[in-house]
């Protein structure tokens, strides 16, 4: 078949291989989700899956982790401009997770494989998934004191840890004895591998099914029609400057909060979302690198425009990321940059709902609770004298929107990921005893549209433990929009049994920052109690139905005294 | 991407092991890998991720902020 540059593709044909290709990468999920070992791979789904072609443009992927989707475009393209396609065989399968090229954070670790056709590269196949323990100076990772990468975990290049289909023993070898779950590391990567080997045979039978210029050409129509309609989405916005300021707050080392402007330019169909004037970067671990920074504005325009344009790298086209280096949104190396991704992150794709309420107040959202709140844990397994990690995080209320109150307790906006159930969290980890787990009644920011609720954890613990922390929205507000009120903010207390007073990290073991610090040991018989933030209300309080007030309180939401002050409600007002 | 009507070039430099460049986009920021987009603006030779932010160099960050404000690597040092 001839080149088909000026022949489009039939609809249905361009359906059935975009569906085909957006379903491998659904398939890759599952097969990581039903093979790994840690439950931060099988139950909270930490990991995305994607397909690209030699170019380096994203052909699909799947609906995982959003932070991940949009950092992994560039850990990709860093990878091909390093090794170059001359240095991939069939078989090669490459790991990285290096922030300095391109990675969203340390734990999270990319492999990626090429699909060979007809002897040549047609394809990589990747995926990105958080290991649950990356050899870092506290177990596992996210080290919330950290200042430099090098304390966030062992550093990985790209490399090859399979070439030619074969395990290559010596990066194995480092690789393990690095982590300080060796056993969990191992099965978490053969459940990469695995899936890769899937995405890798589907290709092909993709290529035998329809031919390889059909399928080129397909890929490469659906990426034009994909940024054709992001284009048309965007073209809808009014013209101008929006503007947003919102800030990070501590870094673990000093007091201080970390500004993030933004300068949102809308220009007919283009964006250019310019962070020129954002604080120098931190000395504690809360940079975001750039890939990071961008991937959060891809993150607010996929959930702002048509859910069904197909998700490629046309989608991409029309954004400009601009984030000077050497800021908190562009760190330079050797900057640590753990909580970059899950906390500046969401802060940034939140800034872009803030900037643009103004030019289309029907389809922003106020802020979410803003955090992941990682609390990392790890220790000495008594059953089986096995150390173990864990990245423990949390839901929080989402923003309110029009015509519907925030998701309560569901896992920050860079996220997607499911939390951990009580019951695998009990029995995995010998390290605590969950006492409670609710949502906490007037946590959502009071709107026309409600935010949506925190929550709150306590743990008592079993054994001895180390943990780390690296919470925001501990001292900032979630903020609300057009009129609408904040959400509550969160919070980390300790007390030494559960009949003391409950104390901040600080006052009980002398940490910098109440949220974010690492290596505390913690003993049998002591309780942690994590609050987590609501999310901020849509549109004046005033405007709220009553009758979702009295809802509310029914419900146990919003409790009376606070339906009088925030919505101004007397009984008999919400009766129908 | 278009390189026409562009006066630069593409140029590849090594990835260097022992001592690593790290240079980023003059526009942007985006630290880039191997291969990097030289070309001269108003008389200072720039490193750009792709030829298209040349352009918008010269349109945006230019008028909006001065050269004297550039965002990343102002003066690139030469590939080796
Ligand atoms: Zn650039």
């Amino acid at each position: 078949m001839t080149s088909t540059q000026s022949n489009p593709i039939d609809p249905v044909t361009l359906t059935v291989i975009d569906n085909f290709l957006t379903s491998t990468c659904r398939d890759m999920g599952v097969t990581m989700m039903k093979t790994s070992y840690s439950p931060i791979f099988n139950e909270s789904l930490d990991f995305s899956c994607v397909i690209f072609d030699p170019d380096g443009q994203m052909l699909a992927q799947a609906e995982f982790c959003p932070s991940q989707i949009g950092t992994v475009k560039f850990t990709v393209t860093w990878t091909l401009d390093e090794l170059g396609l001359d240095g991939f065989e069939p078989g090669d399968v490459v790991v990285h997770d290096d922030p300095y090229r391109g990675s969203g954070h340390v734990p999270e670790h990319m492999m990626l494989k090429p699909v060979f056709y007809n002897g040549k590269i047609f394809a990589f196949v990747a995926n990105v998934a958080h290991m649950s323990e990356p050899g870092a100076k506290t177990p596992g990772g996210l080290s919330g004191d950290a200042t430099e990468v090098f304390q966030e975990g062992l550093l990985l290049p790209p490399v090859k840890i399979r070439s030619r289909g074969k395990d290559v023993p010596d990066i194995w070898k480092i690789i393990l004895a690095n982590h300080r779950t060796p056993k969990v590391t191992y099965g978490d990567f053969r459940a990469m591998l695995a899936s890769l080997d899937l995405a890798e045979a589907r290709i092909i039978e993709l290529l035998d099914t329809y031919g390889e210029e059909l399928v080129r050409e397909a890929s490469r129509q659906l990426m034009t029609i994909s940024e054709r309609r992001m284009r048309a989405e965007i073209a809808a916005i009014p013209n101008g400057v929006y503007s947003f300021e919102d800030a990070i707050e501590d870094d673990g080392i000093g007091t201080r909060d970390f500004p993030m402007r933004l300068r949102l330019s809308v220009r007919d169909d283009d964006i250019i979302a310019d962070f020129t004037g954002s604080a120098p970067q931190a000395i504690g671990p809360v940079n975001a690198i750039y890939a990071v920074t961008a991937s959060a504005v891809y993150n607010a325009f996929l959930h702002l425009t048509d859910p069904t344009i197909p998700r490629n790298e046309g989608c991409y086209r029309p954004f400009t990321i601009i984030a000077p280096p050497g800021t908190i949104v562009n760190c330079s190396f050797p900057a640590p940059v753990a909580g970059g991704n899950t906390e500046t992150s969401p802060r940034i794709t939140d800034m872009v709902f803030g900037a643009l309420q103004q030019a289309i107040p029907d389809r922003v959202v106020a802020s979410c609770g803003g955090t992941s709140s990682p609390f990392l844990f790890g220790g000495t397994d008594p059953r089986t004298g096995d150390l173990y990690a864990h990245f423990h995080f949390e839901g929080v209320g989402w923003g309110g929107r029009k015509g519907a109150d925030g998701n309560d307790m569901v896992v920050t906006i860079n996220g997607n990921c499911r939390n951990t159930p009580v019951e695998v969290f009990e029995t995995r980890y010998p390290a605590f005893l969950i006492d409670s787990y609710r949502l906490l009644a007037d946590s959502g920011g009071p709107g026309q549209w409600r935010g949506g609720l925190g929550g709150e954890r306590v743990l008592t613990v079993q054994n001895e433990v180390t943990v780390s922390a690296l919470l925001n929205r501990m001292k900032t507000d979630p903020w609300g929009v057009l009129g609408g009120d904040a959400g509550s903010r969160g919070g980390l207390w300790f007390r030494p049994d559960a009949n003391s007073e409950w104390r901040t990290f600080v006052d009980a073991f002398g940490t910098r920052s109440p949220s974010k610090f690492s290596g505390i040991t913690l003993e049998s018989g002591n309780q942690v109690r994590i609050v987590m933030p609501g999310g901020g209300g849509y549109g004046s309080p005033a405007d709220r139905d009553p009758a979702l007030i009295s809802q509310d309180i029914e419900n146990g939401f919003v409790s009376i005294e606070r339906a009088e002050r925030d919505y101004g409600f007397q009984a008999g007002m919400g009766e129908r | 991407m278009t390189t026409k009507g562009h006066e630069g070039s593409w140029v590849t430099i090594d990835v260097g092991y022992v001592d690593p460049q790290r240079r980023s986009c003059a526009l942007c920021g985006r630290p880039l890998a191997r291969r990097i987009w030289r070309e001269n603006v108003e008389g200072h030779m720039r490193e750009f991720c792709e030829p298209a932010h040349v352009a918008l160099y010269r349109d945006y960050w230019l008028p909006l902020y001065g050269a004297g404000a550039a965002t990343a690597s102002s003066e690139p040092r030469l590939p080796t």
